[in-house]
């Protein structure tokens, strides 16, 4: 019984799984900058909420980096606090 | 001596000379306190992502400067009275700063200015003397978006 639990789960969780890197590891090139909105609007919903990381997949280091980025731009209005509806 | 990135905006709506004389007029004022401009930039007038005072549009400056904290209070101190500067931000970038390498690097940036039209022939030299500067210069609307306009689509379309 437990067996074949166990046998479901891995199943369900192969179907799912999808390798994700940091996407700041891998493009050297890429930076983490306040000041370069066009890169930072990809790690923000259209709400303007910022991804977790679970789902962009970047690294703890650059997530961090990136939460002070936005933060930082939208102080400055290069990013929005919050998109309303409609 | 330390190192601030210090971005402000000024509105948009008036005319172009008196946008030009409030930065003369600061970037001279950082003189005064005994601050260095490194370097001046203006990105122009750009959408804001919400209204700031009523405001749509503002014109955007990012002064790079070498100074002592206390510039940063006055600087900031003027921006808070000035009722022209809708936003400012002030960055910390390097706690210590070596002088000689700055007398450089503002040699560098005067040279960029009459480089910059060769420079879209040939990349290269003065991009590694200054990698930040052109950094900020022109990565930000052009380049970067049509080498990942197909990465991100991949990110979003994962959360939903």
């Amino acid at each position: 019984m437990a067996y074949t639990r166990s046998s479901e789960r891995r199943q369900e969780r192969r179907v799912y799984h999808r390798r994700k890197v940091c996407r700041f590891c891998t493009d050297s090139n890429m930076k983490i900058d306040y000041k370069d909105p066009g890169t930072l609007k990809y790690f923000v919903s259209e709400r303007g909420k910022i991804i977790p990381r679970r789902i962009t997949g970047n690294c703890a280091g650059h997530q961090r980096e990136l939460t002070i980025a936005v933060k930082r731009a939208r102080a400055i209005a290069l990013l929005p606090f919050a998109v309303s509806e409609s | 001596m330390k190192r601030y990135d210090i971005i402000f905006i000024i509105q948009a709506d008036l005319p172009r000379e008196e946008i030009e004389s409030l930065i003369e007029n600061y970037r001279s004022s950082v003189g005064d306190l005994k601050g260095i401009p490194i370097k001046v930039e203006k990105w122009g007038a750009k959408r804001l992502a919400y209204r700031v005072n009523k405001q749509i549009r503002g014109f955007y400056v990012l002064f790079d400067v070498v100074g002592e904290p206390a510039l940063v209070g006055e600087l900031e101190r003027r921006f808070k009275y000035d009722d022209k500067i809708l936003r400012y931000l002030t960055v910390r970038k390097a706690d210590s700063v070596d002088l000689k390498e700055i007398e450089k690097e503002i040699a560098g940036t005067k040279e960029e200015k009459t480089e910059e039209a060769r420079e879209a022939a040939e990349p290269g030299e003065a991009e590694k003397e200054n990698p930040r500067a052109e950094d900020s210069n022109r990565k930000r609307p052009g380049r970067k978006k049509a080498s990942e306009e197909a990465k991100p689509s991949e990110a979003t379309t994962g959360a939903e």
